[in-house]
């Protein structure tokens, strides 16, 4: 017999269903809770987020009885998640490169690490741990020139060639407000006369060239490499060498007036409160081990001193030669000015590529 | 019925024929307390919609970093600042100019489609209307993505303008207005020839041909009877293609080449890259005021000429 729907008995199954369903949201976690310990790891997808599920998660877990969890996205959103989530972020593990945490710490937004629980530290290069104790570089890049093989006949060899006449008009440039931005800006005013403290001609200057795209990520561009839109982009070494495996026609150079060194930083929110797992898991991050293994997949340059890349890897990343042709900019100065400079290029600058 | 309204309980014969009280309806109107009814959703307002916007108006509030005013400064300096600074006005206005051109131009091409479809409805238009939503389904980034393809300088269509003579050289299409606006045409006319269609559906037929009988033109019919009853129809096709282009990140973002910037990409510029916070809030706080503005005028205009007629 087909039971007849009435109202009082739809409303009794669906009361009912949404009960369940609530129960469960709320009872599902606790049970995962009650068995074993959540390490949160905010981290960029892709390359990133693959060396982690590859290279480290499986032994990590297995060896601290955790569950390794991840917040995906850009270093600018998750930073700002973090931010405004205060001292109720469960944020455990922060990826970024070293500006945001110079940022965070005028606010006491992140922990200072305890090196006794990070035996690997002992071994990083000098120029690792760039924030002072608020976390660890473990990777290095390298900011320089991108070209289409095909469609540059003289490769871009220095940042001065941004203006020849055959790159200016096909070019992708970081975004306005792109961690490198300020770099750029600095270099630019050396180039027309001024400097770090004097920014005026470098905007000038700047305003100049005519990005046909500005972007955050070579995704962002390589369909215009494709289409011959650009020819010449600034970006990582790490991603082009990514992109050649791809098969995309391009090619990196170093310029000779220094690549700009950007840091893969690791840092743990103050608000963690899993403080001795989130130190395990940047001793892992340091191992001779792990770092070898995240070169060879993804180029990205390392930080621990006992590290030895395979010559083929070597070429492709920061690391042996390539180190003694970068530049490190000062986090802290830049973080100070990055407001400052962002207005800067946006009302002086933008304008002008605009057109 | 009137009745319900004005005689909420009253005695009805049971299936003994006893007589008991008819309990109200709780879906019938005025059955339940209207609170209880609008309640949840009220309170899910508040809680998602009116506190984040509250948040957002006290950041904005705040002074932004540049400006260098005093620790715990609340007043209205991001605002001066904005309106006096010739790039923060551009932004407002290309954003504003991008929109009034994809409502026009968006309007003009969904009338006459949703006026094919509603002819022939019964042969096609179901499916029509199906094939048109495809771009809804896709998402704006598939569509974003495929412009990218098209428009780029050594795209598809730069070729086929060169190959038919009207162009020597590639026209820099990509990372102009043209570009977004391109992209925001197509992505909103179908929700446009969807409103203009349901009007144009619940357009009575005998009034179309009750002016037919007293020897008016199909341009006359048009005029008196089918575009003035269809008005609803393009007003919410209006505001709902100008709050899809006011709101929408992905075209400017992807096909303005992070150089013709407007409210959104400012916005996530400005909180995602320079962590200005206050900024960012006050031009969130210009885009929906701007943005209420238009949408409450664009009502008041074509209520207005809807009474007159």
């Amino acid at each position: 017999m087909t039971r007849k729907q009435t109202r009082r008995r739809f409303l009794k199954t669906s009361g009912a269903g949404v009960l369940g369903t609530a129960i469960g949201a709320v009872a599902a976690p606790a049970v995962v809770l009650g068995q074993t310990r959540t390490l949160t790891i905010s981290t960029w997808g892709g390359d990133t987020e693959n060396a982690i599920k590859s290279f480290v998660m499986p032994e990590f877990e297995k060896e601290h009885d955790c569950k390794l969890v991840f917040d995906i996205g850009s270093m600018g959103a998750r930073y700002n998640k973090i931010r405004a989530q205060e001292g109720m972020s469960t944020v455990d593990v922060f990826f970024s490169t070293d500006e945001p945490v110079f940022n965070g710490m005028r606010t006491d937004l992140f922990a200072e690490v305890n090196p006794a629980n990070i035996p690997n530290m002992a071994d990083l290069h000098d120029w690792a741990t760039p924030t002072g104790g608020f976390g660890v570089g473990y990777g290095l890049i390298t900011f320089g020139l991108a070209y289409h093989t095909g469609l540059v006949q003289n490769p871009p060899t220095s940042w001065a060639d941004l203006w020849r006449e055959d790159i200016s008009g096909n070019l992708a440039l970081p975004a306005l407000f792109h961690s490198l931005m300020p770099a750029l800006l600095i270099r630019t005013s050396e180039i027309a006369g001024g400097g770090a403290d004097d920014l005026a001609p470098g905007l000038a200057k700047l305003a100049e060239l005519r990005p046909k795209k500005l972007s955050y990520f070579w995704t962002a561009w390589a369909p215009l490499l494709e289409s011959g839109d650009v020819h010449v982009a600034a970006e990582f070494d790490y991603y082009i060498e990514g992109m050649k495996d791809k098969g995309y026609s391009v090619a990196w150079n170093n310029p000779t007036d220094q690549g700009f060194a950007t840091y893969q930083h690791l840092s743990i929110p103050a608000a963690s409160q899993n403080r001795d797992l989130a130190e395990a898991f940047l001793n892992a991050m340091l191992d001779p081990g792990v770092q070898t293994s995240i070169a060879n997949k993804t180029y990205q340059g390392p930080t621990n001193r006992k590290v030895m890349l395979a010559p083929e890897v070597a070429s492709r990343s920061t690391y042996g030669e390539r180190l003694k042709n970068i530049r490190f900019f000062d986090g802290r100065d830049v973080d100070a000015k990055r407001q400052a400079v962002s207005e800067m290029l946006k009302t002086q600058v933008l304008p002008a590529w605009g057109e | 019925m009137a009745d319900d309204v004005t005689e909420p309980v009253r005695a009805v014969s049971g299936p003994s024929g006893r007589r008991r009280p008819r309990r109200r309806s709780a879906f019938a109107p005025g059955g339940s307390p209207a609170a209880l009814l609008v309640g949840p959703a009220i309170l899910f307002l508040a809680l998602f919609l009116v506190l984040p916007l509250s948040i957002i108006l006290y950041h904005s509030l705040r002074a932004s970093p540049v400006l260098m005013q005093p620790e715990g400064y609340l007043g209205l300096a991001n605002y001066v600042y904005i309106f006096g600074t010739n790039f923060y006005v551009g932004v407002i206005l290309r954003t504003l100019r991008i929109c009034a051109v994809v409502v026009v131009f968006t309007l003009l091409l969904s009338y006459p489609t949703a006026l094919v479809f509603r002819r022939h409805a019964r042969l096609a238009g179901g499916t029509s209307i199906l094939i048109l939503s495809f771009p809804m389904l896709a998402g704006p980034l598939v569509v974003v993505l495929g412009w990218m393809i098209l428009l780029a300088d050594g795209g598809p269509i730069n070729d086929w303008l060169i190959a038919l003579g009207i162009t020597d050289s590639p026209i820099e299409i990509m990372r102009s207005e043209t570009a977004i606006v391109i992209s925001l045409v197509q992505f909103t006319i179908p929700f446009a020839v969807l409103n203009i269609f349901n009007a144009l559906s619940q357009i009575e037929r005998h009034l179309v041909e009750a002016a037919e009988s007293l020897g008016a033109t199909a341009l006359r019919r048009f005029w008196h009877v089918t575009l003035p009853l269809s008005l609803p129809g393009v007003l919410s096709a209006a505001i709902i293609t100008f709050s899809l282009a006011v709101s929408s990140f992905i075209a400017p973002a992807y096909l303005g080449g992070g150089t013709k910037l407007v409210m959104t990409t400012l916005i996530t510029e400005t909180m995602l890259g320079s962590y200005d916070l206050p900024m960012a809030s006050t031009i969130a706080v210009v885009l929906l005021a701007f943005s209420l503005l238009v949408v409450v005028g664009m009502n008041a205009v074509m209520t207005r000429d809807a009474v007159r007629r």
